[in-house]
């Protein structure tokens, strides 16, 4: 079974990603889990300085999901530049995930990862909704957007991804809007823009009222997005939410996505996106498949 | 009520620091059990050594006595293992292999970074011990021994080697059994690498893998109670919890056969007690479960005293556990139930002004442990408080069991914690 595939000029050893901000900086799963077994990682997302994040209660858990604003919480690009990534194993992908508050710094930060070895591709966080300043904005202007991915593409000559918000009215539109401006693929989606309470105190359950919601309650309207985006654009597409199992991950890539990523499973079962990376292997074998890249948009639509 | 024995009559072991007193049982084993053998004199006067390391396998039972030891020496960074012996009727249980793993856990947690070991050629069994554990051959040395046979010097890198490091497995459920409002229950794991006291496991009911259960989606971080060695490397943990939430009824659902995917042990336990400082131990409900162990490690050294507080007498976890241990115990409810009527908060401020100096041990509702904070500072004596913030992973990344420092900034209950010098907390912004 040929697992490999091949994602916005990046080779993996099979489609399985971890998602950004739900896999640490790689080496906290060494006692769990090889990560050669993985097509890559996706790092918790950097910005140009330190980050402390939001103070308590940041997660909360909902129904089939979790919900969190921890605010970018992160050691700068400084430290992970010349601690974190060395401190990975060889052979396995990295893929930096940037997050910033104003376009420069955006591209500030792309520059410095883009000098470090080790990174081969880079991602952008348009999107995250628990962070006052910057990110869904990006995520949900089109010319912001478009500024941003401009001034990224400038900034490296890396592959560069996209992840963008789900909390958008079109996302097909902003799907274009990356692609016309030089984005090599798309990480579709962040977490949902979402709210919970105690209804016994009256408050919010999370200290910054809105959070991000993830796991598989989002599962459906991430494959929804990820249909749209597909057919909107020709750039690959890496698709998230939700995905907890190998079958999980082939609705995705049936759906159009060419690679997976695993995020709030990682919390749940450490060793899950090696086992994430053997079930779509499993699955292709016994449809008859012959490679796993023919599993990207195999999906058979009704009246087709 | 609570069984001094485990399953098929077996005694539960615990493995500890030996005491001067221990040294007679000690030679004891090593006559039944090694060709060169010390006098009950020489073991005592290692036992006094600052560099010796001796831990024993002690039975839990009532009148449980030592089963086996490991004997070492602790060089800078070096930990040289010199003799490990169990009593020839408990040997095959895995005794020697938990011995070893709690010496090389803890040493290679206060910073040693090579364990090293001479073993007689012709010992295969002890040489594959060794081997299991993750010892190499490094040399041979040519008539080591009085009978003129060769010793094999074997080696260990304990940082790369990851001793302690946590384990991901599925573990059967032994027992399960509802004492008052609390539940025990007992995980059968293939390998347990040891535990700290104050350490953690996240708990998931149900399977993992293939199906895995997408509601409630989060493991349970829950206090290990008690852990012993069932031979062959695989361990019986016990937890002992309350059902509260959807979480942690699905858990008190849970059948002996049926699994529970345990990640752990996780977190950074407590720090021994200031040198010749008895250990005040105060728990509070759910919160008495982080302190068993703890008591138990410090009963026979730092006469500690444990101070035990919940609304009412049922509430009470681990009493008959407690009561077995020679350890000072009081107990104050709410409602005046069993023991005080009061809060273990007002048990602490008359045990502080009684006796000074002493280090504090708190674990229970938030309030509670500041109120002990509060305490333990007015009268000048060091406190450590273990936190109970809600998480989702356990092990550094989900981020979500952040702890304002009084300094400014966060630490995170999983892998900073759980247990934190309570003078370090900002309380105030603390869930």
């Amino acid at each position: 079974m040929e697992c490999a595939v091949e994602f916005a000029g990046i080779a993996l050893r099979n489609p399985v990603l971890t998602a950004s901000g739900t896999f640490g900086y790689g080496t906290e799963f060494a006692p769990f889990l090889d990560l050669r077994r993985l097509g890559g990682i996706v790092s918790k997302s950097v910005s140009l300085e330190p980050r402390q994040g939001n103070l308590p209660a940041r997660i909360a858990e909902t129904p089939a999901g979790l919900l969190n604003a921890i605010g970018l919480e992160n050691v700068g690009v400084e430290a992970f530049v010349r601690e974190k990534l060395p401190a990975l194993p060889e052979g396995v992908p990295v893929i930096a995930s940037v997050f910033e508050t104003q376009i420069e710094r955006y591209a500030e930060v792309c520059k410095r990862l883009s000098g470090a070895g080790r990174v081969v591709g880079i991602e952008i966080n348009a999107s995250c909704p628990h962070v006052k300043a910057g990110g869904i904005e990006f995520g949900q202007s089109r010319d912001a957007l478009a500024e941003l991915v401009r001034a990224c593409r400038q900034a490296t000559s890396l592959p560069l991804l996209l992840k963008l918000s789900p909390n958008v009215t079109s996302i097909s539109e902003m799907a274009r809007v990356c692609e016309d401006e030089g984005a090599d693929g798309l990480s579709l989606i962040n977490t949902l823009q979402a709210l919970d309470v105690d209804v016994e105190r009256r408050r919010p359950l999370l200290r910054n009222v809105l959070g991000g919601l993830s796991g598989p309650a989002i599962r459906p309207v991430a494959l929804r997005i990820v249909f749209q985006a597909a057919q909107a654009v020709k750039i690959p597409i890496c698709g998230i939410g939700g995905i907890m199992s190998g079958e999980d991950a082939v609705k995705f890539l049936l759906s159009g996505a060419t690679a997976v990523q695993v995020g709030t499973a990682n919390y749940l079962n450490p060793a899950v996106a090696g086992e994430v990376a053997d079930g779509i292997r499993a699955y292709a074998a016994r449809h008859g498949f012959a490679r796993v890249a023919d599993l990207v948009g195999a999906l058979e639509l009704p009246g087709a | 009520m609570i069984e001094d024995e485990g399953r098929q009559g077996t005694p539960r072991l615990r493995i500890s620091h030996a005491l001067a007193a221990d040294a007679t049982q000690i030679a004891a084993i090593a006559k039944a059990s090694l060709r060169e053998p010390w006098s009950a004199q020489a073991y005592a006067e290692e036992l006094s050594r600052g560099h010796a390391r001796v831990w024993v396998a002690r039975e839990d039972a009532a009148s449980g006595g030592i089963v086996g030891y490991v004997l070492a020496h602790r060089i800078a960074d070096e930990l040289h293992v010199l003799s490990v012996a169990v009593e020839p009727p408990r040997r095959r249980r895995g005794t020697a292999r938990a011995l070893l793993t709690e010496a090389l856990r803890a040493e290679a947690g206060a910073g040693a970074r090579v364990a090293w070991l001479e073993v007689r050629v012709g010992s295969a069994a002890a040489r594959a011990l060794y081997q299991g554990l993750g010892f190499r051959e490094a040399m041979v040395r040519r008539r080591y021994y009085a009978d003129e046979e060769d010793a094999l010097v074997m080696t260990l890198a304990l940082q790369e080697a990851q001793i302690g490091a946590p384990i991901r497995a599925r573990a059967q459920v032994v027992d399960q059994r509802r004492e008052g409002q609390s539940r025990r229950i007992v995980l059968r794991t293939p390998h347990w690498p040891g535990f700290a006291p104050g350490q953690f496991l996240m708990l998931s009911p149900g399977p993992l893998g293939a199906a895995p259960r997408l509601d409630p989606l989060l493991p349970r971080p829950m206090a290990v109670y008690r852990a012993s060695p069932v031979g062959h490397g695989s361990a019986d943990v016990e937890v002992l919890y309350r059902p509260t939430g959807r979480g942690t009824r699905l858990l008190a659902d849970a059948r002996p056969g049926e699994t529970v995917g345990i990640v752990g042990p996780l977190g950074r336990g407590f720090p021994d007690p200031a040198a010749g400082t008895p250990a005040l131990l105060v728990g509070g409900g759910t919160g008495i479960a982080s302190l068993y162990e703890l008591a138990a490690r410090l009963a026979p050294s730092a006469s500690p005293r444990v101070l035990l507080g919940a609304r009412t007498a049922d509430e009470v976890m681990g009493l008959a556990d407690f009561r077995s241990l020679p350890v000072a115990l009081e107990v104050a409810t709410e409602d005046g139930s069993l023991g005080v009527r009061g809060l273990v908060t007002d048990l602490l401020g008359r045990a502080l002004r009684a006796a000074l100096p002493a280090t504090v041990y708190a674990c229970g509702p938030t309030a509670m442990m500041r109120r002990a904070a509060e305490l333990a500072a007015q009268s000048a004596q060091p406190c450590f408080v273990s936190l109970e913030n809600p998480m989702a992973c356990g092990f550094g990344v989900c981020l979500g069991c952040a702890v304002p420092q009084a300094e400014g900034g966060f630490r995170l209950v999983c892998r900073d914690g759980p247990v934190f010098d309570a003078r370090r907390i900002a309380w105030e912004k603390q869930v």
